[in-house]
């Protein structure tokens, strides 16, 4: 069965917003800032 | 095409994307062995070097015994090379497995290798396009598994993190099932040795301006991306900046490198890379001449995140445009190569006129300018066919 092309790119939007949402949460966004400011 | 690209897309995710939050491991490591920053960067710095200089190598495998097994053995290096830094407790065993084995699985699992099988599998028409699919796909890999390996160091542990990706590392092992090539026949009247095709490509003019070209992509997204955490901080903008400018970057990247893939279907992608450069060019100029401030840097971080792999498609497209696909994994392979020896640059001269000047400023306008020279030195591309003479039958 074929993938309707808008269901595909809703999906892929989707994701790109979860992966985003995920940097904004709080503690995580804290914790990655710190491991990446140790770099320096 | 669809099993092709499914497959090929979901193994730039995982090689592409488990490399590209090894940074969050320099803190946990270094404090727990007892070793100094610079053991870690030198280890990740020979990984960018050992994944340029093995990638012709890897390519040349691919291209004449299948992708397939290139991709089965970088799998398997990469999950070692992850396990051995988990367990390395010396910095030479640090070094063999992060620098030296990672950049060996890295030639062996990234672009060149499945841009090989889609420049073969998948007709002229949608190439670019489908190039264009698959650079997204690794641009989403990096946006994403930055947020999961933090998360997984801050549940699991450093090396806990580090075995999981080594699992997840020979998940490419059965997606390498799907990019199986048929045996290859010799194109009637059209055979190639390895050793002609690398002569005829270094003597072609237009490879080496895409050599050039793709150097100076490696030196700007390597050092705005090594070193732009260190401008912000500099500049007295909170570690937060910093991360929403990552997101903003993987995000756009995302868009950028699917749209400059679907372009180059239609337009000249000298122009589109010409272009690419230029625009690095200007937006490099604008946020260095404009107050630093958070809304600053994340206009910045968009634009420059839309930007970054979009040369990829182009790049590797006019590769297989100009001279076949024959060996299009090994020459892709040493156009990638110049990108990582610009990388090394990027990241190592930022550092170093950092030191000497105290300041970013002479590096920011050494991007600019090697934009500009990007911008002018892939205008004179050719972008039709290298026509070879027909063996008699």
């Amino acid at each position: 069965m074929k993938v309707p092309r808008t269901f595909a790119w809703a999906a892929a939007l989707a994701a790109l917003a979860g992966v985003f949402v995920a940097y904004l949460n709080p503690h995580a966004m804290v914790d990655l800032a710190n491991r990446v400011w140790a770099c320096f | 095409m669809k099993q092709v690209l499914l497959c090929g897309a979901a193994i730039v995710t995982l090689s592409m994307g488990i490399r590209h939050g090894f940074g969050l491991w320099l803190q946990p490591i270094t404090m727990d062995r007892g070793w100094t920053r610079e053991t870690f960067a030198f280890a990740l710095a020979v990984q960018n070097l050992a994944w340029g200089l093995a990638g012709p190598f890897a390519g040349m495998l691919a291209d004449k015994f299948g992708a397939f097994r290139v991709l089965v053995v970088g799998s398997v290096l990469y999950a070692l090379g992850l396990v051995v830094m988990a367990l390395a407790t010396s910095g030479a065993a640090f070094l063999g497995g992060a620098g030296l084995l990672l950049g060996m699985a890295q030639s062996g699992t990234t672009y060149a290798i499945v841009y090989g099988v889609i420049a073969r599998q998948v007709a002229p028409e949608r190439r670019s396009w489908a190039m264009g699919v698959a650079a997204a796909a690794g641009s989403f890999g990096q946006f994403l598994m930055v947020p999961v390996e933090n998360g997984l160091i801050g549940g699991w542990g450093w090396q806990n993190a580090l075995f999981v990706l080594a699992c997840l590392a020979l998940v490419i092992i059965p997606l390498a099932w799907g990019l199986r090539e048929p045996a290859k026949a010799t194109a009637t009247g059209i055979t190639q040795s390895v050793g002609a095709a690398l002569r005829e490509a270094f003597a072609y003019p237009s490879f080496r301006l895409l050599m050039a070209g793709y150097f100076v992509c490696g030196f700007q997204v390597v050092f705005i991306g090594v070193h732009m955490p260190s401008y912000l901080k500099d500049h007295g903008l909170s570690p937060q900046v910093a991360t929403i400018a990552l997101a903003l970057i993987g995000l756009f990247n995302v868009f950028g490198t699917y749209a400059a893939g679907t372009l180059g279907q239609h337009m000249p992608k000298r122009y589109i890379l010409s272009t690419i450069y230029a625009l690095r060019s200007v937006a490099i100029v604008i946020f260095i001449s404009v107050p630093l401030t958070p809304w600053s840097v994340y206009v910045f971080a968009a634009v420059m995140g839309f930007l970054w792999l979009s040369t990829v498609p182009p790049t590797n497209a006019l590769v297989a445009q100009i001279f076949g696909v024959q060996y299009m994994s090994m020459l892709g392979g040493f156009v990638f190569l110049s990108h990582q020896v610009g990388s090394f640059m990027g990241a190592w001269l930022g550092g170093k006129l950092y030191d000497a000047t105290g300041s970013y400023d002479v590096v920011w306008w050494l991007a600019v300018a090697l934009g500009v020279f990007a911008a002018l030195i892939n205008l004179p591309v050719r972008e039709t066919a290298i026509v070879r003479p027909v063996l008699a039958a």
